[in-house]
């Protein structure tokens, strides 16, 4: 990702911040790409000049100013926040960084290496200050290093309840070794200096201000948390309410006009509301599962379509039920088309104010029944310009290899359409 | 089908409009007075009580409602009024709360698109013993139970299967045939069908089988 930033011969790449093979924020493989030096020598000659102090603030300044080599300009991984730094770091989750490991180690051996530095030099405090501090310091780095994940697992309430308990008690162990570090280390430290005395009144002090601020300022905290808390609760239903008060003015509310100005047609007003719930129950309930990932429409969903289009146009109400589902292909299609054929028969001529359509998807293939309870007929009566049966529906479905069955009689008429399912299907 | 002493039915539904709208349909549907509404109720507690106090033959119960679903109330029922049979009645419902209501206990389940005439059957055989599918039921148990009709080796428990005898009764409730018609079709009487049924309804409540509750977790009766 950064190789043309590295082409020897050309101009000095800008100095950005290492990504690759870093130990801490990339700073000194930074540095040593723009020089063209070696890695390791730079960061040796950093490790020396921490001794007094110097190379120290110019690391965290570098760290800080300078962006990463992986930052696109995008603004996700610029430091605008110290509190980005940790995150500049540790780029995506913490577990899919493969050096995690080594930098453990590395900051252990840095907070060391910073204790023994301003042990030695700094606090003219002796030897034997030299290990707390190290040890405070390592614990703070190590408070540090898991910081972003436990509060992303601490704020995010998704976290909370998905999130695995294991790794977040991991990172709260984490985080309380850090902090029990950091006390043992103060505390040994100013114990080696004989100032534990001073310190706990110091300590007292502080603690008893801290408590006395917090017994009166906590009840409004808590309130005031408490209030933001309900209120983005009451925003999201707010937002929900909004939402559904949209969806229901656009379709119910003007579906319920427009019943209102047709009243007095009650064709209209059937298929109106047969409109208006079909398209609220496809709101309400999710869409129907398809067969087809592709998105390529299914048979049931084709067969529903169409039931639908019959219901608007001719006015009565059809049942569809659907066992099992299978892709369209060109003779399913027109299964689909035959039965939408049987539908606008049954819808125009039986007089029933019902049609019930079943559709089941086998192995052996895919059979539709179109059943109504109006006035039967005798298809060999039907008038040879009538061609809807003999054309659309029994010459459609033996064109494709399938056959058609109509049952006529005083209990209604049942169109029932076979389709066999190719053998190398 | 007219029963000597009419069945006695409780409704049970949230929306007093569609109790009324129930009420009205049985009534005009219901010309040899085969079914008498004796109480409604719109809640949970309502309807233990009503249900409770009127001792009915049959339940009509909304499969949603506030205070939990039409499952509760049959169990509220079943433990001391084990005679009291349920019907689940319902408009849209996801399949999920269907099979909970027919697990739970209920004999049947029919749209709210029901006509009088066909609701009033429904009663009629639910009072009877008989359980009761509408055709979106069928297709779903078909659903549910498929794959393995061709199966070659019986599964090992029968609850889990159906015989090709049910399938057949089913698929020709599901083309929205009555019990009637669909023994003319297979040239049975229709006390057998009436058997079937109910057997795929034991299985229905009994069965165990995995699907039931995946399918119908992801699915939509109506």
């Amino acid at each position: 990702m950064s190789n043309e930033r590295t082409e020897p011969g050309t101009s000095r790449p800008a100095l950005v911040r290492s990504s690759e093979g870093r130990m801490i924020a990339g700073v000194a493989g930074g540095i040593a790409r723009q020089l063209g030096l070696n890695v390791t020598l730079v960061r040796i000659l950093f490790t020396i000049l921490t001794v007094n102090g110097i190379a120290f603030l110019i690391y965290f300044a570098i760290w800080l100013l300078v962006p990463d080599d992986t930052d696109d300009g995008s603004g996700k991984t610029r430091l605008r926040h110290p509190r980005d730094v940790p995150r500049a770091i540790f780029r995506g989750r913490a577990g899919d960084d493969p050096h995690r490991l080594q930098k453990l180690i590395a900051y252990v051996i840095v907070g060391s290496l910073i204790g023994s530095v301003l042990g030695a030099f700094g606090l003219h405090t002796g030897t034997a200050s030299g290990l707390p501090v190290s040890v405070a310091i390592i614990g703070a780095l190590l408070i540090w290093w898991r910081a972003p994940e436990a509060q992303r697992a601490q704020w995010s309430s998704d976290a909370r309840r998905y999130g695995s308990r294991i790794s977040r008690r991991g990172s709260l162990f984490v985080v309380l070794g850090g902090v029990g570090l950091v006390i043992a280390g103060v505390v040994a430290f100013l114990a080696a200096h004989d100032a534990l005395a001073q310190a706990r009144a110091g300590a007292l002090a502080i603690g008893a201000t801290f408590l006395g601020v917090l017994l009166v300022t906590g009840p409004w905290l808590f309130r005031l948390l408490r209030e933001l808390t309900a209120e983005r609760r009451e925003r999201i239903r707010e937002h929900e309410r909004a939402e559904v008060a949209a969806h229901v003015h656009d379709s119910v509310l003007q579906t319920l006009a427009l019943i209102q100005s047709q009243a007095g047609d009650p064709d209209a007003v059937r298929r109106l509301a047969r409109r208006q719930e079909r398209e609220l129950r496809g709101w309400l309930y999710a869409p129907e599962p398809t067969a087809s990932e592709d998105g390529a429409p299914s048979f049931a969903t084709a067969l529903r379509t169409a039931a639908a289009d019959v219901e608007d146009t001719h006015g009565v109400s059809i049942d569809v039920v659907v066992v099992g589902d299978t892709t369209v292909d060109e003779a399913v299609t027109a299964t689909v088309a035959a039965a939408r054929e049987a539908m606008v028969n049954a819808a125009k001529s039986s007089g029933a104010p019902a049609v019930s359509v079943f559709a089941e998807v086998t192995a052996q293939g895919v059979e539709v029944y179109v059943r109504d309870r109006g006035r039967g007929f005798d298809p060999d009566d039907v008038p040879a310009d009538r061609r809807g049966i003999r054309d659309s529906i029994v010459g459609r479905m033996a064109r494709h290899g399938g056959t058609a069955t109509v049952r006529s009689g005083d209990g209604g008429t049942e169109v029932a359409l076979n389709l066999a399912r190719k053998v190398n299907a | 089908m007219t029963a000597p002493t009419p069945v006695r039915v409780v409704l049970v539904d949230d929306h007093r409009l569609v109790r009324s709208g129930v009420r009205a349909e049985l009534n005009s549907a219901d010309e040899g007075g085969a079914v008498a509404v004796v109480g409604e109720a719109g809640d949970v507690d309502e309807a233990l009580r009503v249900i409770n106090a009127e001792k009915p033959d049959v339940v009509l119960l909304d499969v949603h409602m506030p205070g939990g679903g039409g499952a509760e109330v049959i169990r509220g029922v079943h433990a001391t009024l084990p005679a009291v049979r349920f019907l689940a009645l319902s408009v849209s419902d996801a399949a999920e709360d269907v099979i909970g209501v027919v697990r739970a206990g209920a004999r049947g389940y029919v749209t709210k698109a029901i006509d009088g005439p066909a609701l009033t059957d429904a009663i009629v055989r639910v009072a009877s013993g008989d359980a009761v599918f509408g055709p979106r039921l069928a297709g779903f148990v078909l659903d549910a139970f498929s794959g393995d009709g061709a199966a070659a080796a019986p599964a090992d428990n029968d609850l889990d299967a159906l015989t090709p005898r049910e399938r057949e009764v089913l698929r020709l409730i599901a083309r929205g045939y009555t019990y009637r018609e669909a023994a003319q079709e297979l040239v049975l009487s229709e006390r057998t069908i009436e058997t079937h049924v109910s057997s795929v309804l034991r299985k229905l409540q009994l069965s165990n089988r995995r699907e039931l509750a995946r399918w119908a977790s992801s699915r939509h009766i109506v």
